[in-house]
């Protein structure tokens, strides 16, 4: 399945499609996106990045019809790379039915994307974002089908409020998920002696609500996502089948953005408690209360070309387990950074980034830094993209 | 007299002004089908309708909005209605494609095939700088 994901993105006809089949308007739309990243000492997000990697490939590609007045439903594929991870393996990464009840209200189920602050269900789709890089304590590249997409149905509404209030919008999810075994948490789990072979599986819910001030292209919102997880674990040394439990995940967001005409600002704040156990040998394999946060502007400077900073922090407010970091700087991360995006046509971007990372707290693994860790990181990123 | 320079200068401002939003007022008009029952859309509306978030006035017409595909009565919309830039605009479409929320709407190369297709297609709403004499479509005020 590998390869195949990106071969199935040419094998589809034309660009811009938009197909009639029967009184059917079908939509076809895709992206790929390479990426290039070159840091000085510390490898990053599992690429030998010290040395310049071009280990970034991803791919999109989506269809959707409107069957009714009501009733809209579609599929999108996803594969990636980066570093060690995603391998190319092809994903359904979304698949589902949305029927409008109202105008206002409506219900989805299949597999849906997850709300989670402002990012999380784009997050994967680099054409959205001036940023190559999301800011990674709130959004890591190399952990994020954790959060991305659950199984299971929404309910969404978004109501007008009275006076001049503006408008409210919430969605409600229940539904399960996957970790992929190709990702970040694995890795990072097999670095520290365990193996988890089939990804972890578990049920998830929560919510989304979001203010749409008066104050034209200023919202503000709040998303909570708990969640439960097991998977089966092997440890070395340890001759018999073990399972690897998640007692608690609860996700906390908040955020607001403004957008109005060539500038936009954002802020999030994101907190999540985590705690692991295998339940067989009565041990708490890992207790972890991590804070995140960023602020990030941006403004237009020509109708192509769009320029922006952010900074990020990301730390462990409380940390317990397995081959606990010694090192202070592996408990935190400060990013800034400064990114322009070009788009000379509808169809193709180019982006380029700088960072200056201070910490090695997330994406930095040490099976891909076996000399140990500089303090700090330059790190230079660049993306060409293709979109229709 | 300084007073008198004063009071005419804030005079002619205020001409300049009114002139101006006049003018910027006059540069793009709503369009749609004449199905259309209603003659005005207050702006929260038209906004929800254009980022794809509503698809009947509140009158209880069903629209279905079409766009340009550039070019300065675009921009003017835009920035008059919408509140964001055509990049912006084009961004939040894209988000909607690839989160399967919405499909990308119908766009059109000039004022003309634009206003053509509202003429004959029951429901539809779009924009441009007059009606063109079409006798099917008619202009909807803003307010």
């Amino acid at each position: 399945m590998r390869l195949y994901g990106l071969a199935l993105l040419f094998l589809v006809p034309g660009i811009a499609l938009g197909l009639d089949v029967g009184d059917l308007d079908l939509q076809i739309h895709g992206t790929v996106a390479q990426g290039g990243l070159l840091s000085s000492h510390n490898n990053y997000l599992t690429a030998k990045t010290s040395d310049g990697s071009t280990q970034w490939t991803e791919a999109a590609l989506n269809a959707a019809t409107s069957v009714s007045d009501n009733l809209r439903i579609g599929l999108q594929l996803h594969t990636y790379r980066l570093g060690e991870l995603g391998k190319l393996k092809l994903d359904v990464d979304w698949a589902y039915g949305d029927y409008r009840i109202r105008e206002w209200f409506g219900i989805r189920a299949g597999k849906v994307k997850t709300p989670l602050g402002l990012c999380n269900d784009t997050q994967d789709i680099d054409t959205l974002h001036l940023w190559a890089l999301l800011p990674q304590g709130v959004y890591p590249a190399d952990n994020r089908s954790w959060t991305l997409a659950h199984t299971g149905g929404d309910v969404y509404s978004k109501v007008r409020l009275p006076g001049r209030l503006g408008k409210l919008s919430y969605q409600g999810y229940f539904g399960s998920r996957t970790a992929d075994s190709d990702g970040g948490y694995f890795k990072a789990a097999a670095e520290a002696g365990f193996s988890v072979a089939d990804g972890a599986f578990g049920r998830l819910y929560g919510g989304d609500v979001r203010w749409h001030t008066p104050l034209r292209g200023l919202t503000t919102g709040s998303s909570v996502g708990m969640a439960d997880a097991s998977g089966h674990l092997s440890i070395v040394n340890e001759p018999f089948p073990l399972t690897l439990k998640s007692t608690s995940d609860t996700n906390t967001a908040m955020y607001a953005e403004f957008e109005q005409g060539k500038f936009y600002a954002a802020g999030e704040y994101r907190r999540r408690i985590w705690n692991l156990a295998i339940p067989e040998m009565r041990l708490q394999a890992v207790a972890q209360d991590t804070r995140a946060w960023y602020l990030m502007a941006a403004y237009r400077i020509h109708p192509k070309v769009n320029l922006g900073a952010y900074c990020s922090r990301y730390r462990y407010a409380a940390l317990k387990a397995f081959g606990n970091p010694s090192e202070p700087a592996r408990l935190y991360s400060n990013d800034w950074v400064t990114a322009i995006r070009i788009d000379p046509n509808p169809y193709l971007y180019f982006k380029f980034e700088a960072h200056y990372i201070d910490g090695t707290a997330g994406g930095f693994y040490v099976s891909t830094n076996p000399t140990g860790f500089d303090r700090l990181t330059r790190l230079v990123v660049a993306r060409i993209g293709f979109t229709f | 007299m300084t007073h008198s320079i004063c009071k005419t200068a804030l005079l002619g401002g205020l001409v300049v002004l009114v002139c101006a939003g006049l003018a910027a007022g006059s540069e793009v008009m709503v369009v749609a089908n004449s199905s259309v029952k209603a003659s005005h859309v207050d702006p929260s509306s038209l906004r929800d309708i254009f980022l794809g978030e509503k698809f009947s006035l509140p009158e209880g017409s069903k629209v279905t909005p079409v766009l340009l595909k550039n070019g300065p009565i675009h921009r003017a919309f835009l920035a008059a209605y919408i509140g964001k830039s055509e990049a912006g605009f084009q961004a939040g479409w894209r988000n909607m494609v690839f989160t399967g929320r919405g499909s990308l709407l119908k766009t059109f190369d000039s004022e003309e095939a634009l206003l053509d297709y509202v003429a004959k297609t029951p429901g539809a709403i779009g924009y441009a700088s007059n009606t063109g004499g079409r006798a099917n479509v008619k202009a909807i005020s803003v307010k």
